[in-house]
């Protein structure tokens, strides 16, 4: 039975990668990406297959491999490798769960890694560590200006409460919280996934109880990280954000997939999401 | 006594969205602006002389500069310009009470669907209070009159498919959509889908009743649709606005011969249009563009704390609303959709009518955070949303007219009073059309000098007979090379184009501030 189901998934692995490739192809991408880019699809693929249930589920990886995610080209070849480390990383995360010391040093291990590989990705760091503050939203000459006024002009207010309401922090804070929100748009997930799997991955967020307490932590401090750096960026780009997270898409697509997803409306409206794409 | 205080406190809160509303309505925001002056200018020439500026007879749609008006605001107008004269108080007066009675039937809505009148009353409260909504409804904005027609439609069907017994409410929300459709364009889109659809949603006893509302909302909509197909006035208008015309996709959508690229590129715009219109960083973070862009303290349609209770109240929607909650997300999702069918980016009057269903929702999470939150944790939800509110205000009379004078063409008015007081003095008064920064913008000056100063709505019916002249009025764009200054004569400028400064024969008497206290025009007379 483990063999016929091994060759299964070896099937369903190579047609994986066919749909990966081409579609890096059709984006015209330079060899080595493309080999990275399916390399990286193919490796979170056995990482999460477990999550698949039935097994003969396994099948929706063949239309996951479509997203846009999988054929983005970073531009800067080294972020591939920092990707990789995080891959192994998470992997001997998984299988270190029985032993708690030493999975609590590689949980925290994870977190800095893919932090640095997150700031790396979307250009906030230059190799090895110096910080790009022109991308950051922090200091902009301009919002010093309009706190200094706020605080002089806001007469309406007492003396020390324009202090209070107006200063760096909440200046910084708010449009932090602005660039978050005005991330997680719809546009900039189907973009990233395909109209098709923005149900996938939101019902497999919703869901997220029933993953395994391991990939369950790394789903969400992912997705806080990435929404961390996101607040960061001045004007954050809609793919570069999501594509250090693009293992935890997979993930969340997988689990979402488990909860009884009908394949026709599936297929259809996957159809209809690589129309928008054409366009 | 506990009664007695919960009264009290529901009077008290009444009071004070109606008094918010209506403080300082003439003067925040600070002028009248483009669309404004027409509205209340056409409505001031309806009352007069039963035809509007371009000396059409009662027309059903209002020829503007660069666009068509829908009617009804203007007719509604005429009383209250009657009334209270020609201020911008009278302009803005159809609103404010369209606004008043959203919320008052949103709350009635509510209480209709949930049978909770502490859910209505909440509902009602985040409407008044929500800053998208606060904003629209003190400005002469047709579509903030139309978003009233709508709730009250929906309001009244869902009376009458409870009941099903007197048929004047289902005929009454027959007409307040037919009046929805005749108040804003985007309305003809709108309105039509949600009378076929509510029927679908709440099924009548009775088919003929069906059949009935259908047929006479159409009937009363029968002339707007004639002039749709007309391609004039109304049509044109709402024509030019839809994506399919704007000229990359329509030229674009000319050169493809394949069905499918057409669509996709349709479908993927529609698509991006709805998804802006339901980011939640622009509904709570930046949608208002109350203050320049580069200001770190924007503001959104609603208040940015209240930004998770939507999230709940989508989520706990059916526990409230049992089988409405459908309806409610339909028409949420109608009202989007038609919008994304625009072009540009979302923009708050396309969008007032979807402002209850949100609002519904916002009220529900705070019901559902509020009934297992702690005592200390509602104080601070209160807290938090009650110190943004203030905030807003604050922000909203104090900074936004200081920010936003040059957009509100501030200066016309204070220009129309003073040369109103001199009229007698001078043979001719020569006013620059243009204004803002290197004279960025034409303005429409030749409204509202006569509306401020009363002149007779016949003058600027004949205007074009008089190549543009209006009594002693002239409006040009002034260039000061080849201009012939002669005696008794003023010249209205704006700051951009001041004339020579050697030339003696030209004394400055008056210059026009804008509120942040650049000024804006100089008023020079001729020795």
């Amino acid at each position: 039975m483990k063999k016929k189901f091994n060759f299964y998934f070896l099937k369903i692995l190579f047609f994986s990668a066919l749909v990966c490739l081409s579609s890096n192809l059709i984006k015209h991408n330079p060899p080595l990406i493309i080999i990275a880019n399916t390399g990286l699809f193919l490796a979170y693929s056995c990482l999460f297959k477990g999550v698949i249930k039935p097994l003969t589920s396994l099948a929706i990886l063949v239309f996951l491999a479509l997203m846009p995610i999988f054929a983005y080209n970073y531009l800067y070849f080294p972020c591939y490798l920092a990707e990789a480390v995080f891959l192994i990383l998470v992997s001997i995360l998984i299988r270190s769960a029985k032993k708690p010391l030493l999975y609590l040093f590689l949980f925290l291990l994870v977190i800095f890694a893919y932090l640095y590989f997150n700031l790396f990705a979307n250009h906030l760091l230059r190799w090895p560590a110096k910080l790009e503050t022109e991308s950051l939203i922090y200091p902009q000459h301009q919002y010093q200006l309009e706190i200094d006024r706020q605080q002089k002009e806001s007469l309406s207010l007492p003396y020390q409460l324009r202090f209070l309401i107006f200063n760096e922090k909440t200046a910084y804070g708010y449009v932090f919280l602005s660039n978050v929100f005005s991330f997680l748009s719809l546009e900039n997930l189907y973009r990233t996934v395909l109209l098709g799997n923005v149900f996938l991955v939101l019902l497999g967020f919703y869901h997220l109880k029933k993953l395994e307490p391991v990939l369950r932590s790394l789903a969400i401090i992912t997705f806080f990280i990435c929404l961390l750096v996101v607040g960061l960026i001045k004007t954050p780009d809609s793919m570069r954000p999501f594509s250090s997270a693009r293992g935890m898409l997979l993930l969340l697509a997988l689990n979402g997939f488990n909860q009884k997803i009908n394949w026709k409306i599936y297929l259809s409206v996957l159809g209809l999401s690589l129309l928008v794409n054409i366009a | 006594m506990k009664k007695i205080l919960i009264l009290f406190s529901l009077i008290l809160l009444t009071a004070s969205v109606i008094y918010i509303r209506l403080y300082c309505l003439e003067k925040v925001p600070v002028h009248l602006g483009n669309d404004e002056i027409s509205i209340a200018w056409d409505a001031y020439s309806i009352g007069k002389t039963l035809r509007d500026e371009h000396n059409h007879y009662l027309p059903l749609s209002f020829q503007s500069h660069g666009d068509y008006k829908a009617p009804l605001y203007i007719y509604l107008s005429v009383l209250p310009i009657k009334i209270f004269g020609n201020t911008e108080f009278s302009a803005r007066f159809v609103s404010v009470l369209a606004g008043l009675l959203t919320i008052a039937v949103t709350g009635l809505l509510v209480y209709e669907i949930s049978g909770q009148k502490s859910l209505g009353f909440l509902t009602a409260l985040v409407l008044a209070f929500c800053p998208g909504h606060f904003y629209a409804s003190r400005i002469a904005w047709e579509s903030n009159l139309a978003a009233f027609w709508v709730v009250l439609g929906i309001y009244l069907y869902l009376l009458f498919a409870k009941t099903q017994k007197s048929l004047i409410l289902l005929t009454l929300s027959g007409l307040a959509f037919a009046l929805s459709a005749y108040s804003y364009h985007l309305q003809k889109m709108l309105s039509p889908l949600l009378v076929f659809f509510l029927p679908l949603f709440f099924p009548l006893k009775n088919r003929r009743q069906k059949y009935f509302f259908w047929a006479f909302t159409f009937l009363l909509v029968l002339p707007l649709a004639l002039d749709l197909l007309n391609q004039s006035g109304t049509g044109s208008r709402a024509n030019t606005q839809m994506i399919w015309n704007i000229p990359t996709i329509h030229d674009y959508l000319a050169s493809r011969h394949s069905i499918v690229l057409k669509f996709s590129l349709l479908f993927s715009t529609v698509l991006s249009n709805f998804s802006a219109h339901i980011n939640l960083g622009y509904l709570f973070f930046t949608g208002l563009a109350l203050v320049p862009q580069k200001t770190p303290f924007q503001f959104g349609w609603f208040l940015a704390p209240s930004l998770p209770f939507l999230l709940t109240g989508a989520i706990s929607g059916k526990k409230y609303l049992g089988k409405y909650h459908r309806f409610l997300f339909s028409w949420l999702a109608l009202g989007l959709l038609t919008s994304s069918l625009t072009r540009g980016e979302p923009n708050l009057g396309r969008n007032l009518p979807n402002l209850a269903p949100y609002s519904i929702l916002i009220a529900i999470g705070f019901m559902e955070v509020s009934k297992n939150a702690r005592s200390w944790l509602k104080i601070a939800i209160i807290g938090f949303n009650g110190f943004f509110l203030v905030y807003f205000l604050s922000f909203y009379f104090v900074h936004f007219p200081k920010y936003s004078g040059e957009n509100w063409q501030y200066g016309y008015k204070q220009i129309a009073l003073f040369t109103k007081s001199v009229y007698q003095n001078y043979d001719r008064i020569i006013i620059d059309s243009r204004f803002g920064p290197n004279n960025r913008y034409v303005g429409i000056p030749h409204l509202y000098l006569p509306y401020f100063s009363d002149v007779d709505p016949r003058i600027i019916q004949k205007r074009p007979e008089n190549n543009g002249e209006i009594g002693k009025y002239s409006i040009k764009e002034i260039n000061w090379e080849k201009e012939a200054i002669k005696p008794n004569r003023l010249y209205v400028v704006p700051e951009a184009n001041l004339p020579f400064l050697e030339d003696k024969s030209l004394k400055l008497v008056r210059t026009i501030y804008l509120p942040n206290s650049k000024p804006a025009f100089r008023i020079f007379e001729t020795i």
